[in-house]
């Protein structure tokens, strides 16, 4: 059984499973000075076990728990250490009103953030796992921008990278020696392995970076690279799709996008090269 | 699996079913809910409804349209839409 | 087992009096902010600490999740103003009278039990006769009733005071909508009037007298089977009582108690109210009703079941006499809703169900949803 306390700034979790691999991949996933005992007050009691009914015997089935509510249905024993992921999302997502948040992935390069938006398929989190791993650059979280309200400061929130299906293979080309969780197959997002961020990531994940640009990015096996500059009205109604609790923070909400947009480049870019795409970031954006 | 959620997806981006009212005048005002910017790259403005969260962009200078007092048959219909979607609301009309 | 930080009845002395928390440390604070979420309770202690001007000087662990609860009730709050005016609009040639109940009568009258009051559904009651003119333009607006089986269907349109939730398609939210207060197939349904004369308008919609909306509020929770949000519901009357407190305020409630049939109901709330929370109740009041209804060893059962399903049912507080307890009030419950051969139909019925869910897992009833 395990039972952790689990420092995700700025979050608290309390963590508990009796799945032994969700407890081997929590610890092959988080650096270990994020274990923390119980001296600070856990934000949020979150967990994930083997669910009841007579059907455990045929096909094992896990539910994820946000203290003693139980927000999705079952899902296959296999999936556990992926649901817990996608748990920890979830309640922040609909809980944490501190932030605007923003469905997006975000990576820095210092201080200097780009916001990377994109519905699934769209190779946001691949893009966000290459691009985080390069020199210089580092990983605020693949899945939510935490904004803070009516400014152009993103907390991180940095956590393993979910990846899907091929995705992976190209980690592990580019990434060799990056750490990787179990799979859990058949998921509705596919095949999904979560990958560890690197050691920068984890070493800045307090400092807070200021948006730069925001790039909604197209992942098209045809086209190597091809940039579109969108106009503030385009890049708001694109953004706004994207916002999670929008509705919950009203006028400082709207404010808050307004405020992204007005004061960041915003590009569309449809691209078949990751390192391509690092170049141009590099080279004209930040 | 977010399907089941209630605040993470229930209030976002849904335009309302349209169901578009009988207008017998054209005349009318932004909603005391609705957010308006415009923005200062000149490419329009966006309303923003607060309590359905949904938003809209727009080429046109809304303020402008809404003060005119004749317009085309394609306006009025943008403007019967967007008052079906909680962005507008007729005005009494003006005598 | 290990020691609890806050104890159940802390709880209530708490829900009572905010301020006995002020001096609460972080490791409080944690367990008092969990079962409060979990009660559906969180945001109104926020409102009242907030009000009483005492939020300030807490611990920032404390302010931040007491800020983010307040802000969400707000946000249902505001919901479902628009929600209301959605309704009304959608209505208006049909000129419907329309009462809103509970959460929302709270919201739109502007009472204390408004404060940082959460819920899921918006309840309204119309006259019988309009229900289905007020169903059918309902759905062209687009709240649909959403998909229930069969039996359940026909338990609703037969027994019940009300007609399946309706859900809105966009926006999601659901329409409880009534013309009874409680289920017809309990014999006890009182004549609707009693109810809705003096009631008051606001903004375009009817909210039911203190006294009537008082009586309703223990009814709701006293003639029920499932008491998932009992202890916010019984906070709910203890505000009532509080607030209303005047003497033509249980002048009103003894009558219309007494001419619907519900002292009983009336015995209980005041009975469990003072005790959660100490509610002022004037003696003559409470001793009038105990003269009828309080006979010493039915109370002894009555607290067994009621100390327990009012109180918090977060984990951290779950002990085997909880679940008898809930057992005993899922039956009571039911056999005041019901004749016997209806319940027990409705009991082969559910426990058919229930034997199911108990084979295949819960979900085996969930339509399989696309993500």
């Amino acid at each position: 059984m395990m039972q952790i306390r689990l420092n995700l700034p700025p979050f608290i979790f309390d963590i508990h499973s009796s799945v032994g691999f969700v407890e081997q991949n929590m610890h092959h996933m988080y650096p270990d000075e994020l274990f923390i005992n119980s001296s600070r007050p856990a934000d949020y009691f979150v967990g994930v076990e083997k669910a009841n009914g007579l059907r455990k015997f045929i096909r094992p089935q896990a539910s994820f728990s946000f203290d003693a509510i139980e927000p999705f249905k079952t899902l296959p024993l296999n999936h556990a250490y992926a649901s817990l992921e996608w748990g920890i999302n979830y309640v922040v997502a609909n809980q944490s009103l501190q932030y605007v948040i923003l469905h997006s992935g975000i990576v820095a390069k210092g201080d200097k953030a780009v916001l990377l938006p994109g519905p699934p398929g769209s190779g946001k989190s691949t893009m966000t796992a290459y691009l985080s791993g390069r020199q210089g650059w580092r990983l605020l979280s693949d899945e939510m921008a935490l904004v803070l309200p009516e400014t152009l400061k993103v907390q991180p929130f940095v956590r393993p990278i979910c990846l899907k299906n091929k995705s992976v293979d190209l980690v592990k080309r580019w990434y060799p020696d990056a750490k990787l969780s179990t799979v859990a197959r058949n998921t509705h997002k596919g095949d999904v392995v979560h990958l560890c961020p690197g050691d920068s990531s984890w070493q800045q994940r307090d400092d807070l970076a200021k948006v730069n640009a925001i790039v909604f990015l197209r992942y098209d096996q045809r086209v190597d690279l091809e940039i579109t500059e969108l106009n503030q009205n385009q890049g708001f109604m694109q953004l706004a799709q994207n916002a999670v609790n929008l509705n919950l923070h009203g006028q400082q909400g709207f404010n808050t996008l307004v405020n992204l947009i007005e004061n960041s480049a915003v590009f569309e870019v449809v691209y078949n090269d990751v390192e391509a795409v690092r170049t141009f970031l590099e080279q004209d954006v930040l | 699996m977010i399907k089941k959620i209630t605040t993470w997806d229930v209030f976002h981006h849904e335009t309302l079913p349209g169901t578009t009212p009988k207008v017998t005048s054209h005349s009318y005002t932004i909603t005391g809910s609705t957010l308006l910017h415009k923005f200062s790259d000149g490419s329009g403005v966006v309303l923003y409804q607060k309590n359905t969260g949904a938003a809209t962009g727009l080429t046109l200078d809304i303020e402008s349209v809404l003060a005119r007092e004749n317009i085309d048959a394609d306006t009025l219909k943008l403007l019967n839409q967007l008052s079906a979607s909680g962005f507008l609301t007729p005005s009494p009309a003006k005598y | 087992m290990k020691q609890l930080l806050i104890e159940s009845k802390q709880i209530t002395a708490i829900l009572a009096d905010p301020s006995c928390c002020c001096t609460f440390n972080e490791y409080q604070w944690e367990t008092l902010i969990r079962v409060l979420r979990h009660e559906g309770l969180l945001a109104r202690i926020s409102v009242q600490l907030q009000q009483q001007g005492l939020l300030d000087a807490l611990p920032p662990y404390a302010q931040k999740h007491l800020h983010n609860a307040a802000v969400l009730a707000e946000n249902q709050h505001s919901s479902i103003v628009f929600e209301c005016q959605q309704i009304r609009k959608s209505t208006q040639q049909h000129g419907v009278r329309f009462y809103l109940l509970k959460g929302a009568a709270y919201v739109f009258c502007g009472n204390n039990t408004n404060c940082g009051r959460t819920f899921g559904d918006i309840d309204l009651l119309v006259n019988k006769s309009q229900i289905n003119v007020v169903e059918n333009t309902l759905l062209l607006h687009g709240w649909l009733a959403d998909d229930i089986d069969d039996y359940d269907n026909a338990y609703y349109r037969n027994w019940a005071h009300e007609i399946p939730p309706l859900k809105h398609t966009g926006r999601g939210s659901v329409i409880d909508l009534h013309h009874n207060l409680v289920p017809v197939v309990s014999g006890r349904a009182p004549k609707i009037e009693y109810f809705t004369d003096n009631a008051i308008e606001y903004d375009g919609f009817f909210v039911l007298a203190p006294a009537a909306m008082t009586l309703h509020s223990i009814v709701h929770l006293f003639i029920n089977e499932d008491f998932k949000h009992g202890l916010r519901d019984l906070n709910d009357i203890h505000l009532l009582f509080t607030e209303y407190a005047s003497e033509g305020f249980w002048h009103e409630l003894d009558n219309l108690a007494s001419k619907c049939g519900f002292t009983l109901e009336l015995y209980l709330a005041c009975r469990y109210s003072h005790r959660f929370f100490q509610t002022k109740i004037p003696s003559e009041f409470a001793s009038k009703l105990a003269q009828c209804h309080g006979n010493r060893l039915v109370n002894l059962l009555r607290d067994f079941i009621f100390s327990r399903v009012l109180a918090s049912k977060h984990p951290l507080y779950t002990r085997w006499s909880n679940s008898l307890a809930a057992t005993m009030a899922l039956v009571r419950g039911h056999y005041l809703k019901m004749p016997w051969p209806i319940l027990i139909r409705h009991t082969v019925h559910k426990s058919y169900r229930m034997t199911v869910r108990l084979l295949l897992g819960k979900s085996f009833f969930t339509k399989e949803q696309n993500s």
